[in-house]
């Protein structure tokens, strides 16, 4: 995904209530989770992550899945984190 | 030449209260904290009394992303531990020759809630903790990062001696020369619905309250807490000018190679011969032994067999579960705080709710009321579910 493309995806505003929800259980900055940010960057343990994950399954009502092929690569920066979420949350809306 | 461990830290949570100054005044007082259960819905029990700790506030010690981590049998750990470790000067010590043995206990509230939400609610995921909340090295694990201890850290899992163990081999490696230093004891929080369903259905709890050593005893009371010990090698804590609580002499262990959950007197007294002879300490020298004393039939005749077999006539026996119940995993870590304080304070705990002698246990079960008594050492003995057998050696400092 291009960063242009990537920063569009942060315009959505279900985008918005990812953010908050990984800032609060990782305990960085909002302002911080920029899509170029990599959780490496940000000092995010992959417990926390695994955290955060869940707090939005439970926040969208949906199960947020590992994509095998891409060896996790999805969870590795904000932006990639932020679109995987919401194109979880298409998928779910486009089959109800 | 064997070192001398010294023991430099005590910490405990319990029925009785939070900190060694409220079990000490439960002690003096002959108080105990059983009553009816309050912190779960005890719709689906059938027996409705246990020993609760009163007023835990896990917020006013730990923050949420903290408390992420843990479940409550670690929250006890910890807590406990920074009392006991409040007093205890770490300078000097390499972090590897620090190491950390603690009774193994499930965080099993957590798993309890987890299955619940999950077979009983549909839950689409189970909480991303539950794993390392419930893992029974846990509570160990934390008091390892709490304190930068980078010794030997591990559980010991013997049922209801699971924390005599946890101490006896803690003193052991300090002893030996293994460590100079280690936090060591048992954690469990016990008080949760499922855990306490499986207690009942083996119809070894009472109704109404735990009586040992009385011939209307009518089985145990379940109890929750975390009792802490911090060992240390003898000449570091002299150096530093520590407060010396009472001193680890020795530890007996065995199993009855018997049955799974009936108790042997022969088991029992092995494993306080064993205790002994580790101590260098001979029976008549040996002025109080806080019993394992559960409040069941068997236990407490079983028990008081294998008493009357080492001590003959005499000894000053008390159980002090009636105080703060049955605390599983950490029972044998509780107790042992207690024994150290009746060492020190030279007083011996009362067993409470006893109501009539029962011939099948003629011992002085120190009944009801505390007592003065000079004493220069004292065991405290856990014979658990199994068959597996651990007993304390403790001295006055």
């Amino acid at each position: 995904m291009s960063p242009e493309a990537a920063a569009d995806r942060y315009n959505d505003p279900r985008a918005g209530e990812i953010l908050d929800i990984i800032a609060r259980e990782t305990g960085v900055d909002r302002a911080l989770l920029r899509p170029d940010a990599t959780l490496e960057a940000l000092g995010i343990p992959s417990l926390d992550l695994t955290q955060a994950v869940f707090e939005m399954e439970s926040h969208f009502d949906v199960e947020i899945p590992v994509v095998v092929s891409t060896g996790g690569a999805e969870f590795a920066t904000m932006g990639g984190l932020v679109q995987h979420v919401l194109a979880t949350l298409d998928r779910k809306a486009a089959a109800v | 030449m064997k070192r001398r461990v010294a023991i430099t830290g005590l910490g405990a949570i319990s029925a009785l209260g939070s900190g060694v100054p409220a079990l000490l005044s439960a002690m003096q007082a002959g108080r105990t904290g059983i009553g009816p259960i309050r912190s779960i819905d005890t719709a689906r029990l059938t027996v409705k009394i246990a020993a609760e700790i009163p007023d835990f506030e896990p917020e006013a010690h730990f923050d949420r992303r903290q408390l992420l981590a843990l479940d409550r049998n670690a929250q006890l750990a910890l807590v406990a531990a920074r009392e006991a470790m409040a007093d205890v000067d770490l300078t000097g010590l390499a972090p590897e020759r620090g190491g950390v043995v603690m009774g193994a206990a499930m965080g099993q509230i957590t798993v309890d809630a987890g299955y619940q939400s999950f077979y009983g609610e549909a839950a689409r995921t189970l909480p991303p903790m539950t794993v390392p909340r419930g893992m029974p090295n846990a509570a160990a694990s934390h008091l390892a990062m709490a304190f930068g201890l980078q010794g030997p850290c591990f559980a010991t899992a013997s049922a209801c001696a699971s924390a005599s163990h946890a101490i006896g081999l803690a003193g052991q490696m300090v002893r030996s020369g293994m460590l100079d230093l280690a936090i060591c004891g048992g954690s469990d929080a016990s008080i949760c619905v499922g855990y306490l369903k499986a207690w009942d259905a083996l119809r070894v709890l009472s109704a109404d309250a735990c009586r040992p050593f009385s011939r209307d005893r009518s089985g145990l009371v379940i109890g929750e807490a975390a009792g802490i010990l911090v060992l240390e090698e003898w000449d570091r804590a002299v150096a530093r000018g520590a407060t010396i609580h009472a001193e680890f002499l020795g530890f007996g262990m065995g199993a009855d190679a018997g049955d799974l959950t009936a108790p042997s007197a022969d088991g029992a007294e092995r494993a306080m011969r064993a205790a002994l002879a580790d101590a260098g300490v001979a029976p008549e020298q040996v002025g109080y032994v806080n019993a394992h004393g559960t409040a069941t039939r068997l236990n407490d005749r079983t028990e008081t067999q294998a008493l009357r077999a080492v001590f003959g006539d005499g000894i000053a026996v008390s159980s002090s579960k009636s105080m703060h119940g049955h605390c599983l995993n950490a029972a044998g870590g509780i107790e042992a705080v207690v024994t150290a304080l009746a060492l020190r304070e030279q007083l011996l705990p009362p067993t409470l709710g006893f109501r009539e002698a029962d011939p099948e246990c003629p011992l002085d079960c120190v009944p009801n009321e505390p007592r003065r008594a000079e004493i220069s050492m004292a065991l405290s003995n856990s014979f658990a579910f199994g068959g597996l057998n651990a007993v304390l050696a403790l001295g006055r400092a």
